[in-house]
């Protein structure tokens, strides 16, 4: 049974009117009793059983379908007395302002009335924005008339007291609403097209509630807790009351009650009816439970990051994903990512016997759940599923197995999955992974791949996703492996590189005085399961030996050429041609590391132009991702040889260098205290735009962090060149020059919101200075340096200014985030035509060419479509200008 | 000394009828030039013709343009029309120069 197939062509929302819930009634509700004392719902209240069915194996009253197939129907409530319906509060006060009280037309001459309507359906369709402004103006026109320009009535001016209550001034005072419903419902449907509303969909009366839709149990399941007690649905709850109230009013209604009592129980109705569509309304109390928690109703369902559109349709729960604790394992390939046994055997991929795989598939099914690289499921050719846990006899079943069943395996090595971490704030935060099966109960992952993701070790924790269908595991492999992100289209540079270890390990191993044994180079190049010739060796006599520039050059292609300063280039160590004796110039020419180091600017991540970037650009990902698993796993097998770490011994102060330092310091706080005098004498020039106190702080400010760089650089030049410290420093592997100076010398001025300290007591931090005091100790200069300790004040200084950097990044990321998600929420559906213009999904023009000159900056170096530096570098291998 | 031009600042409530004072009627209002400032990039209006061949090479709809509005004080200095369409020749840090167009719509 085939129904043809119908398009959506468009949705319209609209009200739905009282006819209409009744004509969609299943019941009329007519009692609040629930259920009756055997806890058997009671005919005509909340939880009748034609409203669908509650329990399994039960039928419909309605429908007759089973749990699964009942869809639920709706009943429907009479009210006593019509009330106003929240959300249209807004709407109603609009149309009592635009039209007449007495003869009830929109207050704008007949024939602007016609001349209106036939403009709005002009611009309807068309220019769907200017029919807007067009309505807003004849909405503010009409209702400024004093005059009913159709009766001649005087105008009264209407009030609207928050939350639904409506008042003539001057007129008959409140306005009930079953007043408000006859003047709605006397509008004549022609005025209401000019006031914007389509009276076929949206007649106003229906805007006030005389008859309240139930909806169906389904959306309001009760619970059955542990003690077989019955828990309602917040929305059951709301209804009994609103039925209650109604039955109050009911009875107040028949039996002649007092006019105070009836508007008091009419309020009763109308406050229950309006919590029961938002319980957020500003300015009337929360309805509670009886564990004081608000009540969830219609309103809160759907609106926020957990309502129904943010939680359950934009985002969703899914099926085939894992998430656990992430750690690094130099040992991957840099697609890899190590599952442990335990995900893996929890994961499946659906694959068809094949005659190809049978035999494979025979061993999975063989293996069964419990037992790696098994299966979980079988599906025959008739679509019944196999639990695998419960099948007695495994080795039938895999015998059984023909060409046209699914196997729904466990994860094997190689298989494609996806790998994430949040927050998702570029592509590079979902990448396509192949799967490596480990012990252990984290995924592992390689190092080069922890700055797309951002994610580090203490703790950070991923997810991961498996592909179901063949489409989507092409789609992951094509688009989506980590080699197709190396290359980030920010700047278009390795985004994925050399960090830390990397760094340093390359330096040592292109170190000039690095000079390997024949053994050494063995090992290195086993680690790489090299399998070509070994080099000839630079040095042959008294032993044979190799230079580690020579190691590293077996990975570079022959027909390769570079040449670029490296980051120790700079200060007195600065080279600037080919017969620099520094060796901070790195020359490679056909594939040969003929001169300099491996530092960041060469092989780090986040470098563009460097040579890990061309030798990707130009060689392509495929061959970046293979160089990248060896050079790192070379570099990695020569800083075990040699040994790499660091010590108290690295960061103490050479004497000599102290003794320096600290005349710097004692000098510049000489300095800070004649500017100091000269402020309190009125000596001071201000600076222009500052006050005096103001000129004070900055020069202070300044002379202080000067006379920390100072210190810092003064020790620093007495610091060996083969401190492990200092290597990672100036290689750029972790940390630079300030953290040395920090760790050995001084820690410097301390801040918050870049001022000096002087939060606390009446012009003093803390009770140990002098009031006014403006020293540089007694603003949070920190003398010590983390080598020597630090004294108790501080300590103090240094945990203010600490605790800035925390608060700073706390209050940054929601910021960030939630612009973040305007953002992409506004950009998310724009794409580029085939003729380069940038479109919107209607078609729109928004950029008549892809950043004005259609280049994708993946594909270039910063930005820029030709380098021509280095073309020439790569045809000639010599660079005109350095 | 003749002064050809001059804005006469009057500090008092912005009462100047009431004071007998009126401002030179010569005062050149600076919409006039904003064609002539070097960050406003060139428009022009396009013809009839030129218009109909833009669209067809965009392959869009007139109202599928970013809009200006007739009221943006460039549209009135070329004269445009609602349902006219004007080409931006502007300078780009990327392409060196590039071309836009805007459909000028009531406002």
């Amino acid at each position: 049974m085939v129904e043809s197939e119908k398009v959506v062509k468009g949705v319209k929302f609209g009200i739905l009117s009282p006819e209409m819930i009744r004509k969609m009634s299943v019941t009329a509700v007519v009692t609040p009793e629930v259920y009756d004392e055997n806890g058997i719902p009671i005919e005509g209240g909340v939880m009748d059983p034609r409203l669908g069915v509650i329990e399994p194996g039960q039928r419909c009253a309605t429908c007759g379908n089973t749990l699964a197939q009942c869809p639920g129907h709706f009943g429907h409530l009479e009210l006593a007395k019509p009330v106003i319906h929240i959300g249209f509060v807004r709407h109603i006060f609009m149309l009592l302002k635009a039209t007449c009280h007495s003869c009830n037309r929109v207050k704008i001459p007949e024939d602007d009335v016609i001349k209106y309507r036939d403009l709005y359906r002009r611009l309807k369709d068309r220019w769907p924005q200017l029919a807007n402004s067009l309505v807003e103006f004849i909405r503010q026109k009409a209702s400024k008339a004093l005059e009913c320009p159709h009766c001649k009535a005087r105008q009264f001016k209407i009030r609207l007291e928050k939350p639904a209550t409506f008042i003539e001034e001057g007129g008959r005072g409140k306005l009930y609403p079953d007043v408000i419903k006859q003047w709605l419902s006397n509008i004549p449907s022609s005025d209401l097209e000019v006031l914007g509303l389509d009276p076929e969909t949206a007649r106003p009366e229906w805007m006030i509630i005389n008859v309240l839709p139930i909806p169906p149990i389904a959306v309001r399941p009760s619970i059955v807790l542990e003690t077989g007690m019955r828990a309602e649905d917040d929305l059951t709850h709301k209804l009994v009351d609103i039925i209650r109230a109604n039955e109050k009013l009911k009875e107040a209604l028949n039996s002649g009650a007092p006019e105070i009592i009836v508007e008091d129980l009419w309020d009763l109705l109308q406050y229950h009816v309006m919590t029961y569509i938002d319980n957020e309304l500003p300015g009337i109390p929360v309805a509670k439970r009886r564990s004081g928690m608000p009540l969830k109703t219609l309103s809160q369902r759907l609106k926020g990051k957990e309502g129904r559109f943010r939680g359950n349709l934009s985002g969703k729960r899914v099926d085939y994903s894992a998430r656990t604790v992430i750690s690094p394992d130099p040992n991957l390939d840099i697609n890899e990512v190590g599952v442990p046994y335990e995900v893996a055997m929890t994961l499946t991929v659906p694959e068809y016997v094949t005659p190809w795989n049978i035999d494979k598939m025979r061993e999975y099914v063989l293996n069964g759940p419990y037992k790696w690289p098994g299966a979980n499921y079988v599906i025959d050719p008739a679509g019944r599923r196999l639990d695998l846990r419960y099948v007695k006899d495994l080795k039938a079943l895999a015998e059984s197995l023909k060409p046209g069943y699914i196997i729904e395996r466990h994860l094997v090595n190689g298989d494609i999955v996806l790998f994430n971490r949040q927050p998702s704030l570029h592509k590079m935060s979902i990448m396509a992974h192949r799967v490596r099966v480990l012990p252990g109960k984290t995924f592992r992952l390689h190092l080069a791949v922890c700055p797309p993701y951002n994610a580090d070790f203490d703790g950070d924790e991923m997810n991961l996703h498996v592909p179901q269908t063949v489409e989507a595991r092409a789609e992951a492999e094509e688009l989506l492996l980590v080699e197709e992100h190396i290359l980030t289209p920010r700047y278009g540079g390795p985004i994925i590189g050399g960090i830390q270890d990397y760094i340093s390990g390359g330096y040592l191993l292109t170190l000039k005085s690095t000079l390997l044994t024949k053994d050494q180079v063995s090992d290195l190049l086993a680690t790489i399961d090299y399998s070509g010739e070994i080099p000839e060796p630079a040095i042959m006599s008294p032993v044979e030996a190799w230079t580690g520039k020579q190691i590293f050059s077996l990975l570079i292609p022959e027909d390769f050429n570079f040449i670029g300063e490296t980051r120790l280039s700079s200060g007195n160590l600065k080279c600037t041609s080919e017969e620099c004796f520094w060796d901070t110039l790195l020359i490679v020419k056909k594939g040969k590391v003929l001169a300099g180091v491996i530092d960041k600017t060469v092989i780090g991540s986040q470098q563009p132009k460097s040579l890990m970037h061309y030798l990707i650009s130009e060689k392509g990902v495929r061959f970046g991702a293979d160089f990248m698993n060896k050079a790192f796993k070379l570099f990695l097998r020569y800083i075990e040889m040699v040994g790499f770490t660091m010590t108290l011994d690295d960061i103490k102060p050479d004497e000599k260098a102290l003794e320096e330092a600290e005349k710097v310091i004692k000098d510049s706080y000489s300095e800070v205290h004649k500017l100091i005098e000269m402020f309190r004498t009125g000596q001071l020039e201000p600076v222009p735009g500052r006050t005096l106190s103001e000129t004070l702080e900055i020069r202070i400010l300044d002379v202080l962090a000067r006379a920390r760089d100072d210190a810092g650089s003064a020790s620093i030049r007495y610091m060996s060149l083969m401190n492990p410290t200092y290597i990672m420093a100036r290689t750029g592997a972790r940390g630079g020059n300030l953290n040395i100076t920090q760790m050995s010398v001084v820690l410097g001025q301390q801040s918050v919101r870049g001022e000096r300290i002087w939060r606390g007591f009446r012009g003093r931090v803390l009770p140990h200075f002098k009031y006014g005091d403006l020293s540089p100790e007694a603003r949070g200069f920190v003398q010590s340096s983390f080598y020597k300790g630090l004294s108790p004040l501080e300590v103090f200084f240094h945990s203010a200014g600490g605790r800035e950097g925390l608060v700073d990044t706390a209050v940054r990321t929601s910021q960030s985030g939630y612009m973040q998600r305007r953002l992409i929420n506004a950009l998310q559906d724009l794409y580029v035509e085939y003729d380069m213009s940038v479109r919107s999904s209607y078609g729109e023009l928004v950029q008549f060419r892809y950043g004005e000159d259609s280049v994708n900056p993946k594909k270039t170096a910063f930005g820029k479509a030709v380098d021509i530096e280095r073309i020439i570098v790569k045809n000639i291998g010599w660079r005109m200008s350095l | 000394m003749k002064i050809p031009n001059a804005m006469l600042i009057i500090c008092y409530k912005n009462n100047y009828s009431r004071l007998g004072y009126s401002l030179s009627s010569k005062r050149v209002r600076v919409e006039e030039k904003i064609l002539e400032h070097e960050l406003v990039p060139k428009h022009e209006l396009l013809t009839k013709e030129e218009a109909i061949r833009v669209l067809r090479e965009l392959g869009v709809r007139p109202e599928q343009l970013p809009w200006i509005r007739a009221s943006d004080p460039v549209a009135k200095l070329l004269n445009a029309k609602p349902g006219d369409i004007i080409r931006v020749i502007r300078k780009s840090p990327t392409a060196g120069t590039s071309i836009a167009y805007r459909f000028v719509v009531v406002g």
